[in-house]
């Protein structure tokens, strides 16, 4: 079944929304020193719950589309997550990293070509 | 150095998020098609037990991946995880029958070898 434009900007979203959620996490692990303060901290609470709300999406999402479908433009979230952490943490990225990037921009082409 | 980083315990654990990680996107259409059945609306996702299932999965998986990450660089292990866009179409065509075909694979390997670039040659923050 091919995906309608609302069907791409709902699995670009999901992976926005994932790649917040991983970014979350990762500052919440930066900021506390304690393990306990760490998972109540409002960083891990809130990247948590995003995970949530990404996962009920996607069984949104699911009821319609196939998961061979959904699941590679969700691999968005491999280019969002590093450039997210260079704008936010100033985290380097490679040229490797763009190169990648391409790669996997033209295997999400293929796949989800019908 | 290598052969440092592929002890059994590492291979076992970056096996087990692999398929962990599958096995719960799969519990997720489960859950998505069980939702279907009842009503369709998102309660009946959010209360379905495939859809708990996949929860607990993920659970699983991200503690697993925590211990890895205790035995490995993250720019290491990361690429491992592209390896759930091989696995993930297999079981659906084998659970769901969804159409799989050669140029879908070949776009699955595309993103596997993105995955791997992207996470390989990305952060060396806290890797």
């Amino acid at each position: 079944m091919t995906p309608t434009l609302m069907d791409f900007m709902a699995m670009l979203g999901i992976a926005l929304m994932g790649a917040c959620a991983q970014l979350f996490l990762k500052k919440a692990s930066g900021a506390e020193t304690s393990f306990i303060r760490t998972i109540l901290n409002i960083w891990t609470i809130s990247g948590i719950t995003l995970m949530l709300a990404c996962t009920l999406w996607t069984a949104s999402l699911l009821r319609s589309l196939p998961l061979t479908v959904v699941l590679p433009v969700t691999s968005l979230i491999y280019i969002f997550v590093p450039l997210g952490a260079r704008l936010l943490f100033n985290e380097k990225v490679s040229k490797r990293f763009w190169v990648g990037g391409f790669c996997l921009i033209v295997g999400i082409i293929i796949c989800s070509y019908q | 150095m290598l052969k440092k980083m592929f002890t059994p315990l590492t291979i076992s654990l970056i096996c087990a998020v692999v398929l962990l990680n599958s096995t719960a996107q799969i519990f997720l259409k489960a859950a998505a098609l069980s939702g279907m059945k009842h009503g369709g609306g998102f309660m009946a996702v959010l209360l379905n037990v495939w859809y708990l299932a996949s929860l607990c999965t993920l659970g699983l998986a991200f503690l697993c991946w925590q211990k890895a990450l205790k035995y490995l660089p993250l720019s290491f292990a990361h690429p491992f995880c592209s390896l759930t866009y091989l696995f993930i179409p297999l079981l659906s065509w084998a659970i769901f029958g969804e159409e799989v075909s050669v140029r879908y694979f070949v776009g699955v390997a595309c993103i596997c070898i993105g995955i791997f670039l992207t996470a390989s040659g990305a952060v060396k923050g806290h890797g």
